[in-house]
């Protein structure tokens, strides 16, 4: 009886804000413990000698005694499930370890290139949020055609891959206009072309699903309802069209953040941009596997907290999600 | 006062505040228009009700009087007026600043016609913010007070309430309220009952005709011929677009002149005794079945148990958020004689919907017990109850949403035939298709359409032809007319009849319409 009694009553219970918080911390340490088993077995996988790379790589040409004394300090040449505790047992201490390649403690390296990617991603998260909200007004505001063009507009920046549009705005800004410098170092202007790659195909995918559920709202009863009252077509836009066209992008600001985190590796590498993605690229290349561990544990960590941050929006601005479905 | 001035006011009071001549609306792509060439007056203080089938032109009528026709409308008349202003080539600014000052809307559909995300409040309170200088603090006053006069109990909770947590008759009063906020002289009401229970609509009429009353000149849309003759002080009927009868209401509707306004005074089920068709004439002949003589002779020898239904006791509770259940049925039982319909009547929430699913078998009551045909069912183990599954079947509201969109008619039938286990040749199926199609009315060459192809009446006849394909002995009939004309309202209930005399059909009739169960049933549950 109670499958077919439960799903009657509203499914999303409102519960009480502790329960769910305790409910969202477990969901927080399983997926940092899935993340940071799967890159654990992952780099396993990886064909070549961990010691190899611990000593600088193949090229190193290490004896076997360095690799035989490597192997004995880092725990190399014990079975891997024991490696696989010591490990976790390390975590729980959070003890990132070392380095291979930077010689340096994890943890000070991820502190120190964090912020910037954090920096980068965020702006361009609210560049793309900017981009899709004025995409979508103006197509819904101006009728068909302008649909259509946005719509298109939106398939292609989807579309852009990030490497091709870094590229491309290098050469446009940089190298024949000159206004803006082609390596981002830290100054301000240094992170324009950099936002502007990562928001433009994030701002198209945003900008689909909020011109569709804005175009939802403006042609539902309660817009006309309020255009009935008086209601200007902008003032419905505002006041009705825009909060439930804000919905779904909530939602998937989340997902969002991780690509960004993904691409932020591709454009940090092209803009010579300091950050994690970078640093994770070349951590990969030299199988340093405590900094790559350590930085998808980060990765993993803000992707965490970055979507339930999401949830948190998505039930202030749905209230609905609050409050127990009328029946 | 000066002579004019006594002139100009006498003549204010006197001008019919709506004044309709010649309209005209086509829409583009369209081969004739959607409302042609009508003319309408509606005085202070008059409430004249449109009354005509989906697509006939009413909301049209009325969304031109407030300049919201729809995009690609070509409107035109010779007056088109609300209070003394024409509407002809006014400047949408101009349109904007008269909607909801000049001319109040309440909506067709109560249910979603506020705004989910936002609060009651605000949605009150707009008409006052774009068209009066009040303060925000005097807007707040006044808005509590249209919520009182609209018969909202506990305002000052309400106004921060979204429309999620209102009932639906608190729903159309909040609407109602936002349509009356800046004091409009007219008063748009476009079927402002629909999907509302009968005491809800009443109370909601009601309302309505106080503005009449108050000096307001009300145009009342609908297909309900009973709101009609209780407020209405006139009546238009429409059909295709034009007006083809227009009276006093009582004329109207005790001495119709024009054939369709007979028709759909015929259509209506109210005060129409049980079993009396409600269509005469070949069309509704043609929508019959032919009658299956000697079927009854056939089966009759087999004993029949008396009561298809026979619930005793019901309870059901839902548990909701932190342990508190909240009963939904308590202690309800009923018996429902073979061969008769059993109405089932309540407001929303009333667990008319969970008595139907334990019917049917997919809900368990929390205790209590229903037989089905005299055997146990409710307590029956699902493995057991399987083999008789196919004696109760259901047909809901909207069928449209059960059929696969990509299956045809003989498809969609083909499937139940198969499953029912009784014809496995694929001759044998394509006759019983027919045979399905034949008893509830449909020419066999409607097997080959899509379901989004068909009208809602011939839908709902495939729902129908669908539901009859397992050969059930009882059938639960869950608003299986709600969202029909009165005239396809009207064929598919003489049908539903018609099976029921044939057949031996014993009906669970669920219903907000009060006409309709009155018309149907043979006894009357209601749940509160």
């Amino acid at each position: 009886m109670t499958i077919v009694a439960a799903s009657r009553v509203s499914p999303r219970r409102g519960g009480t804000g502790v329960r769910w918080l305790i409910g969202r911390l477990g969901g927080l340490l399983f997926v940092l413990w899935a993340a940071a088993t799967l890159t654990f077995f992952a780099l396993r996988l990886i064909p070549g000698d961990p010691a190899e790379a611990l000593l600088g790589g193949p090229g190193s040409q290490a004896s076997d005694e360095a690799l035989a004394a490597a192997r004995e300090e880092y725990g190399l040449n014990q079975p891997l499930w024991m490696q696989y505790l010591a490990q976790m047992g390390r975590y729980l201490l959070l003890d990132f370890g070392t380095s291979y390649s930077l010689r340096e403690p994890v943890s000070s390296v991820i502190a120190e290139q964090f912020p910037g990617t954090l920096l980068l991603a965020s702006l361009a998260l609210a560049l793309a949020w900017v981009l899709a909200i004025t995409v979508a007004v103006w197509s819904a505001r101006s009728g068909r055609i302008a649909g259509a063009l946005g719509s298109a507009l939106e398939v292609v920046a989807v579309a852009l891959p990030h490497f091709w549009l870094a590229t491309s705005l290098v050469l446009l800004f940089s190298t024949t206009l000159g206004w803006l410098p082609p390596i981002s170092g830290r100054s301000p202007s240094g992170l324009v072309l950099p936002v502007i790659t990562l928001a433009i195909p994030l701002a198209g995918f945003l900008g689909q699903v909020m011109r569709e559920s804005l175009l939802n709202a403006l042609s539902s009863p309660f817009a006309q309802s309020a255009r009935t009252r008086g209601e200007t077509a902008t003032g419905v836009i505002w006041r009705h069209g825009l909060r439930h066209a804000a919905l779904p992008a909530i939602g998937l600001s989340g997902w969002a953040f991780g690509t960004l985190v993904s691409g932020a590796v591709v454009v940090e590498t092209v803009f010579a941009r300091p950050g994690l993605g970078r640093t994770l690229l070349s951590a990969v290349q030299a199988r340093d596997i405590p900094l790559v561990t350590g930085t998808v544990l980060v990765v993993a960590l803000a992707y965490s907290l970055v979507t339930t941050l999401t949830d948190v929006l998505d039930r202030i601005a749905d209230p609905r999600l609050r409050t127990e479905a009328n029946a | 006062m000066s002579v004019e001035a006594i002139y100009s006011a006498a003549r204010v009071g006197a001008a019919p505040l709506v004044r309709i001549d010649g309209l005209t609306v086509r829409f583009a792509g369209a081969d004739s228009p959607a409302v042609d060439n009508i003319t309408l007056t509606i005085a202070a203080g008059e409430c004249l009700a449109l009354v005509g089938e989906s697509g006939s032109g009413k909301s049209v009528t009325a969304r031109s009087l407030v300049g919201l026709a729809g995009a690609g409308a070509q409107v035109s008349a010779d007056t088109l007026e609300v209070n003394g202003l024409s509407l002809l080539g006014l400047s949408e600014r101009r349109l904007e600043r008269m909607r909801g000052a000049v001319v109040g809307s309440i909506s067709q559909d109560a249910l979603v016609s506020l705004d989910p995300l936002r609060l009651i409040g605000r949605e009150v309170d707009d008409a006052l913010r774009l068209h009066t200088r009040l303060s925000p603090t005097d807007r707040r006053a006044r808005v509590l007070q249209l919520l009182t006069q609209s018969g909202i109990p506990d305002p000052e909770t309400r106004v921060g309430q979204r429309s999620g947590e209102l009932s639906g008759g608190l729903r159309q009063r909040v609407l109602i309220a936002a349509a009356l906020a800046a004091g409009p002289r007219i008063l748009i009401a476009d079927e402002p009952t629909t999907a509302l229970d009968s005491q809800v609509r009443d109370g909601v009429l009601r309302l309505i005709a106080d503005q009449a009353t108050a000096g307001t000149a009300v145009l009342l849309i609908s297909h309900d011929l009973t709101a009609v003759a209780a407020i209405a002080d006139r009546v238009a009927v429409m059909k295709d677009g034009r007006i083809v009868e227009e009276g006093d209401t009582s004329a109207v509707l005790h001495n119709p002149q024009h054939p369709y306004t007979r028709q759909l005074l015929a259509a209506s089920p109210a005060n129409k005794p049980r079993h009396q068709l409600l269509l005469s004439g070949p069309t509704a002949r043609e929508s019959l079945p032919s009658t299956r003589t000697g079927d009854r002779t056939a089966s009759a020898p087999e004993p029949r148990p008396a009561l298809a239904l026979e619930a005793t006791d019901l309870s059901v509770a839902f548990s909701s958020g932190r342990d508190r259940s909240r009963p939904v049925l308590q202690n309800v039982s009923f018996a429902l004689p073979v061969g008769t319909t059993l109405g089932l009547v309540g407001p929303s929430g009333s667990g008319k919907t969970t008595l139907a699913r334990i019917a049917l078998g997919l809900q368990q009551p929390d205790s209590g017990e229903l037989r089905l045909l005299g055997k146990p069912w409710s307590s029956t183990p699902e493995k057991l109850r399987r083999a008789d599954r196919a004696l109760i079947g259901a047909i809901y509201q909207d069928p449209l949403g059960s059929f696969d969109p990509r299956s045809t008619v003989r498809a969609i039938l083909a499937d139940a035939v198969q499953r029912d286990g009784a014809s496995p040749s694929r001759a044998g199926r394509t006759t019983r298709v027919t045979e399905l199609l034949d008893s509830v009315g449909l020419a066999s060459n409607i097997a080959e359409r899509r379901p989004h192809s068909l009208s809602g009446g011939q839908r709902q006849r495939v729902a129908i032809a669908r539901a009859l394909a397992a050969e059930p002995r009882v059938l639960i009939l869950d608003e299986p007319v709600s969202a029909l004309d009165v005239t396809i309202q009207a064929q598919i209930l003489d049908l539903l009849d018609a099976l029921q005399r044939d057949r031996g059909l014993s009906y669970l009739f669920i219903s907000h319409d009060t006409d309709v169960i009155a018309h149907m049933s043979d006894s009357v549950l209601r749940l509160d």
